[in-house]
């Protein structure tokens, strides 16, 4: 067999917004210079009636959309999270239902903070490369918590994307590899039963993300022999505008290579949602024949890059579902009190 | 909803989230939600599960202010009638709208939403909702799902879909009141 690739890719992004300058008016900061420090300037949320699984099911939809491969050939349903909306229910569950997916799937939900759509992707290709299924469906997506004028407010989204990993001449691109880098690292948990996730401040920057970044990403050029600068794109994970834009610094990566995946600056962080939707924005400008770095990050902390390469089948399926910037302009702004009834952190029967 | 019990919820799942509906292979006739019989073939009914594409265009609307008890969240909230593409009616909420787009006439497509939740600790329930369709939206599903056509994808043309006026809308609406006054059989559509 040779490469497993992606048939297909779908993405979806809530509409609504909250500018870091409503945010920081709420909590007496000054919203400017935060917006300038986190490279931000507002941050999707989810509508009332959206969550993570609701998110799932509209990416997964738009993959099928791109791929309009049959969804009988789907042989396993994995989506990744930290906001699942059930603590023992799989979010799967629902979006096989909701995709017309055939009940002989491999189901599971998982969770790795902001990795684990990638997590999931890996699992799927693991699946597809010994045969043991046809196409898999990997999901990464989030309706990110935050605690109350908590520095994570300003940045927690909402969003997802979601791949259907396969094999054979229809596929959109290549992975050409993957390499992951785990450690335990305690920068940012949520203990059960909790709602809000705690974090270990600065702590979560150098030791945590940037070690990870650059780790897998260093581990996956030494394994396939590459170099960075035979990439044409790069996607890392977002948790703000400034993270990314280091990580690319530090591996010689210029700053206009990941710009198409630097949506985290009109959208904030989408947590397990932020490599996944940074990978399709990217899909919806490639071209055949660029190839793309990704390495996602999930505190706790692992990376997980992946080296893809783009194939001409992408040109005609990206046009059959919107685009990540048609989500990202389509919105409306809302204020914090809106907000706070949309986060229902505002309690109403 | 929370007064919906889980078997009952379960057996709803399937009409409800792919907006799948009965099609009588007999008159054509297409319905939403799926029922047993035929309303118009009867003992000759041959119907089989049908899933709408999720397109339609808004046949009324009203804004809610002044919720039930389960829905304060989310007032005020439209509500709509809204015209299956393929004929049926079928009352739901219009969402990610900011009330003053909306018009009769307007093109909607399906979303999957949460439509409610039995208390914290209950199940949740989803459903189909509508939003009014952006250009950008460019495909869906259409198809049976036990008939002999299997699920197709489809493109779907927007500018046709923006092209039909309030006033045909009006038109159509008059034209099922003359037909269902006269007792004259709908041609091919039915009002589910």
């Amino acid at each position: 067999m040779k490469h497993v690739g992606i048939l297909g890719f779908g993405g979806y992004v809530p509409k609504y917004r909250i500018s870091v300058e409503e945010i920081a008016r709420v909590w007496g900061k000054d919203g400017k210079a935060i917006s300038r420090g986190l490279n931000l300037e507002e941050k999707s949320v989810p509508g009332l009636d959206e969550d993570t699984t609701t998110i799932s099911v509209e990416a997964a939809r738009n993959a099928l959309k791109c791929a309009q491969i049959d969804p009988e050939r789907i042989g396993a349903i994995f989506v990744g999270s930290e906001s699942h909306v059930y603590a023992t229910k799989p979010t799967g569950t629902v979006v096989a239902e909701a995709i017309n997916a055939p009940n002989s799937i491999q189901c599971a939900d998982f969770s790795f903070a902001c990795k684990a759509g990638t997590a999931a992707i890996q699992v799927c290709i693991g699946l597809v490369k010994s045969k043991e299924i046809d196409v898999g469906l990997a999901i990464g997506a989030d309706t990110a918590q935050s605690k109350p004028g908590d520095a994570l407010e300003y940045a927690a989204a909402a969003g997802g994307a979601a791949f259907l990993l396969g094999t054979g001449k229809d596929c959109i691109a290549k992975i050409e590899g993957t390499y992951s880098y785990t450690s335990d690292t305690p920068d940012f948990w949520r203990r059960e039963g909790t709602d809000f996730p705690e974090h270990g401040s600065r702590f979560t920057g150098k030791p945590a993300y940037f070690r990870h970044v650059h780790q897998a990403a260093l581990g996956l050029l030494e394994k396939l022999k590459t170099k960075a600068d035979e990439y044409d794109w790069a996607v890392f994970h977002s948790p703000n505008g400034k993270f990314p834009r280091r990580a690319a610094k530090a591996l010689g990566i210029p700053e206009e290579k990941i710009k198409p995946s630097l949506i985290v600056d009109r959208i904030g962080n989408t947590y397990a949602g932020s490599s996944p939707l940074g990978l399709a924005a990217t899909f919806d400008i490639a071209k055949p024949g660029d190839r793309i770095l990704m390495v996602s990050y999930g505190s706790g902390a692992g990376s997980d890059a992946f080296s893809i390469e783009v194939l001409p089948p992408l040109l005609e399926t990206r046009e059959r579902m919107p685009k990540i910037e048609d989500y990202i302009q389509d919105k409306i702004s809302i204020d914090y009190a809106t907000y706070a009834k949309h986060r229902r952190t505002i309690k109403v029967e | 909803m929370s007064d919906q019990s889980v078997p009952m919820l379960w057996r709803r799942i399937r009409h409800r989230y792919n907006l799948v509906g009965r099609h009588c292979r007999t008159c054509d006739s297409k319905y939403f939600p799926p029922i047993p019989l035929c309303r118009k073939c009867r003992r000759k009914s041959d119907l089989v599960d049908f899933q709408f594409s999720g397109l339609g265009k808004i046949y009324s609307y009203t804004i809610v202010r002044d919720p039930p008890k389960g829905f304060k969240a989310l007032a005020p909230y439209a509500i709509a009638m809204v015209r299956l593409d393929e004929g049926p009616l079928v009352l739901s909420q219009i969402v990610d709208t900011d009330f003053e787009e909306l018009k009769i006439g307007l093109s909607v497509h399906v979303v999957f939403r949460r439509i409610g939740d039995a208390g914290r600790t209950g199940v949740l329930h989803y459903s189909y909702k509508f939003k009014p369709l952006r250009k950008y939206v460019t495909g869906y599903v259409i198809g049976t799902v036990d008939g002999e056509e299997g699920v197709q994808h489809i493109q779907v043309p927007v500018e046709e879909r923006e092209r039909t006026s309030v006033r045909r809308t009006i038109e159509e609406a008059g034209e099922a009141v003359r037909r269902r006054k006269s007792k004259e059989p709908a041609d091919e559509k039915s009002d589910g």
